[in-house]
């Protein structure tokens, strides 16, 4: 199912909270949902369900979410870790859930067995921590086997060994041929599970593209390489045109591949001890792109506003 | 609309207050029964005719079994927003109309449903006093009986209506209880000499209304209108903010 996301919108008063987005969710693929706080990320997951009214439209294979019967096998979401109620057993919230597209009992044993929550089934969630809520969460997001999964901030609160759990679960959810899209603040999490990503700042949409490609658009991948004369390589490649700097280890040049610098240094007759290509990491783009789009920046370091007191 | 009955129907099964409160209601009017029947036999009392159903509804049915059905009202709408749940509950059901509809529906049924089981039990208690009480005159129970269960239910909409205009289940439950109970005798005092004030006070000409005699409040010829418009204009809205503001 193509979930199709065009010209959301949402203001609070004078402030444009959501503006403009357009996006599209591939079948097969987990779409990382990226912004600094207060970007507009759990607004524009609230627009694509209904729940805020505002501008634009979200469809799902062409159809409006209203025009489905049974939306539970449509779309899966997850707003929240602790959306239920706290004196209602954790299986009794997934029984009321199941009756929306009357789905049998076994389904609910089966997605709280699932979620490793067989143990607090008929525990009331007012005792739960943030993770077995989420747990408790999820389990209702994917009650209905939807076609579309919507989870904001899913991994907060787990355990790593439930992260891991959760990125396998949901490649493998997309790889039936689901829709997933997660907004995380966990970038290290992310990168490992994403395949697209959706990154807006301010409300507005910064990159919609592979998660590949996005990482290729930072301006820290670069070639670090270590020779017999440093200073000699750094003036051959910035007359060659390449943007080159000495590091601590050698000479750091972006806009070039490993086998150029070898080259490179091999026609200028010096001696290669060491050549990186160095990767930029999720968070580096990530952070690369919005930090000029920060809602709430924060100022200075914990040392100097301690006054060094914690050096 | 099946399974928003349905759904709507495991969501109140499934909290224990549905069960407390529902056993409250019925319980507190059979102990009312019960407390004057044996005070009556404590003094001797011997009845001479039938209980009248109206003779009951001032103490017995108002305000005790009104107030804790309309917990279960406030309950429906006012969880939702106290825990958030609202968004899991608009999600699963984004047709918002129906989903209303199937809500208010299943509120009004259990209202109408347990004022009648209620005024059964109590009839039946009266019957089994019967050497105080002189029996049920069963002849003011049907009328009576149709009555007070369109008050009831007049009371679910005001307090369900208040609960999603403010998202508050404290304002939805208590709003009309103090104005009820409080605001509108004050007023009556008040206004004393104006005739007109008494007939449009809500809860006071209901109930004069629903106690089949009309000199029971001190109102001549009271009638349910006055609720009935205020649980009509406050449906109304509530409707209205229910459809189109964010969950």
């Amino acid at each position: 199912m193509k979930v199709e996301a065009t010209g959301l919108g949402k203001s609070f008063g004078s402030r444009r909270a959501v503006d403009n987005l357009t996006f599209t969710l591939t079948p097969g693929r987990v779409t990382g949902f990226l912004g600094p706080n207060g970007s507009g990320k759990s607004t524009t997951l609230r627009l694509m369900l209904g729940l805020d009214h505002g501008d634009g439209e979200t469809l799902f294979d062409g159809q409006r979410l209203t025009e489905f019967d049974r939306v539970t096998t449509v779309v899966g979401a997850h707003l929240d870790a602790k959306l239920f109620h706290p004196q209602r057993t954790a299986r009794s919230h997934l029984r009321m859930l199941a009756a929306e597209a009357n789905l049998p009992m076994e389904r609910v044993d089966e997605v709280i067995a699932l979620m490793g929550l067989t143990s607090v089934a008929n525990s009331r969630p007012k005792t739960f921590s943030m993770g077995m809520g989420q747990r408790l969460g999820l389990a209702g997001a994917i009650l209905g086997k939807p076609e579309v999964l919507l989870l904001d901030e899913p991994a907060n609160g787990l355990d790593p060994a439930t992260i891991h759990w959760l990125r396998d679960f949901l490649r493998a959810y997309a790889a039936l041929g689901r829709c997933v899209l997660v907004s995380s603040h966990l970038l290290s999490e992310m990168e490992l599970m994403a395949d697209d990503i959706i990154v807006i700042a301010q409300g507005r949409l910064v990159a919609s593209e592979s998660m590949e490609s996005f990482i290729g658009r930072s301006s820290r991948n670069d070639v670090v390489v270590r020779t017999s004369d440093n200073a000699q390589l750094l003036a051959v490649l910035q007359s060659k045109g390449f943007s080159a700097a000495i590091e601590d280890t050698g000479v750091a040049v972006t806009g070039i591949d490993t086998d150029t610098v070898g080259h490179i240094a091999f026609e200028t007759g010096l001696r290669v001890f060491e050549l990186t290509a160095r990767r930029a990491s999720l968070e580096t783009a990530f952070l690369e792109l919005t930090d000029s789009a920060q809602d709430y920046q924060t100022s200075g370091s914990l040392d100097e506003s301690q006054g060094g007191a914690v050096a | 609309m099946m399974n928003e009955l349905k759904y709507e129907l495991i969501r109140m099964r499934t909290l224990r207050s549905t069960w407390i409160i529902s056993a409250l209601a019925i319980l507190q009017a059979l102990g009312f029964v019960t407390l004057f029947a044996l005070v009556g036999r404590g003094q001797n009392y011997v009845a001479t005719e039938p209980t009248r159903f109206e003779s009951m509804i001032g103490f017995i049915l108002v305000p005790f079994f009104v107030v804790l059905v309309s917990v279960i009202a406030a309950q429906a709408f006012g969880h939702d927003y106290r825990h958030g749940t609202i968004r899991v509950t608009l999600s699963t059901f984004p047709r918002r109309g129906r989903f209303l509809t199937a809500r208010a529906g299943l509120v009004i049924a259990y209202a109408v449903v347990w004022s009648l089981v209620t005024i059964a039990a109590v009839a039946a208690a009266v019957e089994l006093y019967r050497s105080t009480t002189g029996g049920m005159n069963m002849d003011t129970v049907y009328v009576g009986a149709a009555k007070f269960t369109a008050v009831v239910v007049m009371y679910c909409i005001i307090v369900m209506s208040l609960t999603v205009l403010f998202r508050s289940m404290p304002i939805g439950l208590v709003a009309p209880m103090i104005s009820f109970s409080f605001l509108e005798y004050i007023v009556l005092a008040l206004t004393y000499d104006w005739d007109w004030v008494g007939r449009v006070l809500p809860s006071t000409n209901a109930i004069g209304w629903a106690s089949t005699t009309d000199s029971g409040w001190g109102i001549e010829g009271a009638t349910p209108l006055p609720m009935l418009v205020l649980a009509m204009i406050l449906g109304a809205a509530a409707t209205t903010k229910f459809l189109k503001a964010d969950a």
